[in-house]
């Protein structure tokens, strides 16, 4: 029996009712007014909501707009964001997010699109997608590309699942071992697990790269049940390793998959591709190297590009289609709607632009590791000395030789107004900076003075002249009330703690907290609003 | 200033956009190369990829063009959509962005280009607006917490189900799915289920017999049914299982709460308070739990703490839980999640309050309760005996007539053929 259903939501209006009518019922003399008078509601009575909910002031304050404008600029003031300053973070690659690309998410051909409408009506987003497809499959190298996984992380999953397609279709149901580098970020591992592959670390060697020689050994071991290898290029550690294209190899011999983890595309585009150095599939994410913006955390779109083999197990889109993978996001296209920021990206610099925004993105890395090598430890380099499109700084010795740790570091840059750059990751200890070719010498060099002033604060604490319990660094970062408090006992003065640079008397962001205590908030956990009398003293 | 003379195609400027993405400068890129001993871009890029990986020929992408161009192109590519007045339902439904909203958030980069709140003294105001949604999210569905947002709906189902495989004391491997369930959600928690071995029954629930691990309900179901559970829920929980509710985030406003009826986790998309439709995504889903199962929640966490000088403050809390610290012991491998569209969500409920948000609500079930009635006034009964927005209607033989009738109108209606998805 076939039925229709109708779902009625906030932008229904009387009208629409009244054509539903017609449509359903033809030629009636219903008169709208006079039901709606007398209706009964249709919910069952024993299911009627009969408490309250969001009595929480928050909920109850802003309902005019000049109240509701006024604390959503409240709220972004106190925040950093790539309007106030860059945001070095590696592995992030937190670059521009052009006006002219998010204009189109908010059209309606594009926003007010059902993802169940008919296929006659969505040609505009199909041809969007196809186009995108074409362009992603070009920077790669890749032969398809699927844009269901709407985050990285479900791009890795998605990734897993082609692979163990690819393997059950060949009646390699036992292939189930992931080797997995110890320097992977920690999602590989979780991916993997959740596909329900067993995970064999591989070691790295002292640079951080691949250890070839235990790889070997390990994909011998498993030759018979490898399934795959999940290696991240460049590394984690920000580094082009020279032995790329053989490790792709060893795990080719021994029938795996090789999965290129694309989080550091953004050193490659245009200047080498995964999809032809060995890579059969690589989760992109359009949030980093294709501009799509963070949103504080989310949206992502994490596509995947595979080779041809593997493109029948990518995610299913429609019923019927080639591509009879298993469905990984609610949505046959993910997060559809952001779609254009990519394209417009992609059309707006085609294919030299994509190349410079590359070799730049290399070379603002570079000059930044030229620039702080006098104060801090550069960890890793590639064969020439170089580092790729981030590097990390080795903060260890700071911390053993003076006391001042990472967070302490990462902390008093809020007081020079930045966001602190990739923290304890690939390495503990570590500082790890990428700047994107999208930041100006101009920024670049003032984050750079930034870094050497607060490794100059160090020194003053190595020799003696601040106490390690009161110096402007473990006391960072200093609030507008902590700094104009009637008492100052310090051992530095207030403008080494506010204005530490003179540059900052011209634009100065204040946090609106000190250092957070997160021991404090695990042990008495609340998630939600608290009540005033919190903010009360 | 002495003014050169140019070729109109220079002047043209069609690499504009490429000066405009890319920081330094023509003559700072060269200043900074020359500090590094380098001639040109070439010739540093040559020193860091490696020969045997390097490209040798140029992308296969066409050449840029200037934003005005681009945004042409792509007005042209748009208009093959053809936008219709959607009744289609089936988890995402059309909404009303509040105007401040949309242009104070959704296109306002002091929001739009921030980071995950890692560092949260610079993120004290996302860290707010994430809390709001929480608080938002666990007064509606009754559960004493939530986290920061889910990737969809599908996948928070997928999530709950592999949550209560690890809390729940049952030995069974079994899922119970409600089979009116949303399709795309059943799609999706099958996807999760088989590499982690568990079998996945998807028929009515008020068949459920035998053990199962744990159930997911959905509320209202997707033929807009809506059910009491309460019973089911006893049932499953009496033999070790979970109760899992998938509950519509509006019709909450009306209903009793997933925590009233006894669940044990409630998800769901927050799509319909204020985030545009757009053809499936982004939008926030959501996780709300019990207290006690606060570490097996995956995502994001906000939660309260106090700063240096005692003062409070918002920061993640249980941090640990997470993928980046438990590796392959992690449970999820949740990262990004839905920040933004959590935002404008909880943004939705700051700027209409419990009182707008219950209008809003009582509209939509004052509209489906008035076209129900005018149907059935015209002899068309529609087979759920209740409903909050949504109505199944038994069309046989005319559906086809009737979809096309409605489109020609550029309204779009939901066709199910009923043996699909399980009802009578």
């Amino acid at each position: 029996m076939q039925s229709t259903l109708v779902s009625i939501d906030e932008t229904t209006g009387t009208e629409d009712i009244i054509a539903l009518w017609g449509i359903l019922l033809g030629e009636n003399s219903l008169d709208l007014d006079a039901l709606a008078a007398e209706v009964a509601a249709a919910l069952p009575d024993d299911l009627i909501r009969t408490d309250g909910f969001l009595t929480h002031p928050t909920f109850n304050s802003f309902h005019s707009e000049t109240e509701m404008l006024r604390y959503l600029r409240k709220l972004a003031d106190k925040d950093i964001a790539l309007d106030r300053a860059m945001i070095p973070l590696g592995s992030c690659t937190m670059k521009l997010n052009a006006t002219a690309e998010m204009l189109p998410i908010t059209w309606p051909e594009f926003s007010n699109m059902h993802p169940f409408a008919p296929h006659d009506q969505t040609g505009g987003y199909r041809a969007m997608i196809d186009e995108l497809e074409s362009m992603l499959c070009a920077a790669t190298g890749y032969d398809a590309m699927s844009l269901q996984p709407n985050a990285g992380s479900q791009g890795e999953y998605a990734g897993l699942l082609a692979i163990r397609g690819y393997h059950e279709s060949r009646g390699d149901t036992h292939r189930t071992v992931c080797l997995i580098p110890s320097s992977a970020h920690g999602t590989n591992p979780a991916s993997a697990q959740m596909c329900g592959m067993q995970v064999v670390v591989t070691k790295c060697d002292d640079q951080g790269n691949v250890d070839i020689a235990d790889l070997k050994e390990k994909a011998a071991t498993h030759s018979e049940n490898l399934a795959a290898i999940m290696v991240t290029y460049p590394s984690t550690h920000g580094v082009f390793e020279e032995g790329i294209k053989e490790i792709c190899q060893i795990v080719h011999d021994h029938g795996g998959q090789v999965y290129i983890d694309g989080a550091n595309l953004n050193a490659m585009v245009g200047v080498c591709q995964p999809g032809k150095f060995g890579g059969d599939v690589s989760h992109l994410n359009l949030h980093k190297t294709f501009c799509i913006p963070h949103g504080g955390g989310g949206p992502g779109v994490g596509p995947i590009g595979v080779g041809k083999h593997l493109e029948p197990f990518l995610p299913k889109e429609v019923e019927g289609g080639d591509r009879r993978g298993a469905q990984v996001s609610a949505a046959p296209f993910g997060s559809a709607s952001i779609l254009p920021i990519t394209w417009m990206y992609i059309r707006m610099m085609g294919r030299a632009g994509l190349k410079q925004a590359t070799e730049v993105a290399i070379l603002n890395a570079n000059y930044m590791a030229n620039r702080l090598q006098d104060h801090y430890q550069v960890l890793y380099t590639g064969a020439n000395g170089r580092v790729a499109h981030e590097c990390i700084l080795d903060v260890r010795p700071i911390k053993d030789d003076v006391g001042i740790s990472v967070d302490d570091i990462a902390k008093r840059l809020i007081d020079y107004g930045f966001h602190a750059p990739t923290m304890s990751f690939p390495v503990s200890g570590t500082l790890m900076i990428e700047p994107t070719e999208s930041e100006s010498k101009a920024e670049l060099d003032r984050f750079c003075d930034a870094m050497i002033a607060i490794k100059h604060e160090v020194n003053q604490v190595a020799n003696g002249e601040f106490q390690l319990d009161d110096n402007p660094l473990v006391s960072a970062p200093h609030t507008a009330a902590v700094v104009t408090g009637d008492e100052w006992t310090r051992a530095y003065t207030r403008s080494q703690a506010a204005y530490p640079l003179d540059s900052l008397r011209d634009n100065k962001y204040w946090p609106p907290v000190g250092r957070l205590d997160n021991v404090f908030g695990d042990r008495n956990l609340v998630c939600s609003c608290p009540p005033m009398s919190v903010y009360e003293n | 200033m002495l003014q050169k003379k140019r070729t109109l195609a220079d002047l043209q400027n069609a690499a504009e956009f490429i000066a405009r993405h890319v920081g330094p400068s023509t003559e700072d890129q060269q200043q900074m190369l020359s500090v590094l001993g380098c001639a040109n871009l070439q010739e540093l890029t040559a020193q860091v990829v490696p020969e045997a990986i390097a490209m040798t020929e140029d992308l296969a992408i066409v050449d840029g063009c200037p934003e005005a161009q681009a945004l042409a192109e792509l007005r042209e590519i748009a208009s093959h959509n053809k936008v219709f007045k959607s009744f289609i339902g089936q988890g995402y439904y059309g909404t009303i962005t509040p105007n401040v909203i949309q242009r104070n958030i959704l296109e306002n980069p002091a929001w739009y280009t921030a980071y995950t709140p890692y560092q949260p003294e610079i993120s004290q105001g996302r860290l707010e607006a994430l809390i709001n949604f929480q608080t938002m999210i666990s007064d509606l569905t009754g559960m004493e917490m939530s986290n920061s947002s889910m990737l969809d709906e599908g996948t928070a189902a997928a999530e709950a189900m592999a949550l209560c495989q690890r809390m729940s004391k049952s030995k069974s491997s079994r899922f119970f799915v409600d089979s009116d369930c949303l399709p795309q959600t059943i799609e999706v928690i099958k996807t999760r289920a088989e590499p982690m071995g568990i079998e996945v029954e998807v028929a009515d629930p008020a068949d459920f017999a035998g053990e199962a691990f744990g159930i997911l309900l959905q509320y209202p179901g997707a033929s807009g049914e809506v059910r009491d559970y309460r019973d089911i829920i006893g049932k499953v929980q009496a033999q070790k299982g979970l109760a899992v509710m998938a509950a519509d985030i509006l019709s909450l406003v009306l209903l009793e709460s997933p925590g009233s009826l006894g669940a044990d986790v409630a998800i769901g998309t927050t799509q319909r308070f204020g985030v545009p439709l757009g053809f499936g995504g982004p939008h926030a889903g959501y996780m709300a739990t019990r207290e006690a199962y606060k570490r097996n929640l995956p995502g994001r966490l906000v939660g309260l703490s106090q700063d240096a000088n005692g003062n409070p403050a918002y920061r993640l809390a249980l941090q640990t839980r997470e993928q980046h610290i438990r590796r392959e012991k992690a449970t999820s491998n949740i990262c990004t999640a839905q920040v933004l569209l959590a935002v404008i969500a909880g943004m939705y409920a700051v700027y209409h309050g419990p009182e707008g948000l219950q209008r809003i609500a009582q509209r939509v079930h004052l509209l489906t309760s008035v076209l129900a009635e005018g149907l059935r006034l015209n002899g068309m009964v529609p087979t759920n005996k209740h409903w909050f927005d949504t109505l199944t209607l038994h069309t046989g033989s005319r559906t086809d007539a009737i979809i096309k009738a409605a489109a020609e109108r550029e309204m779009n209606l939901r066709q199910i053929d009923a043996e699909h998805i399980g009802l009578d």
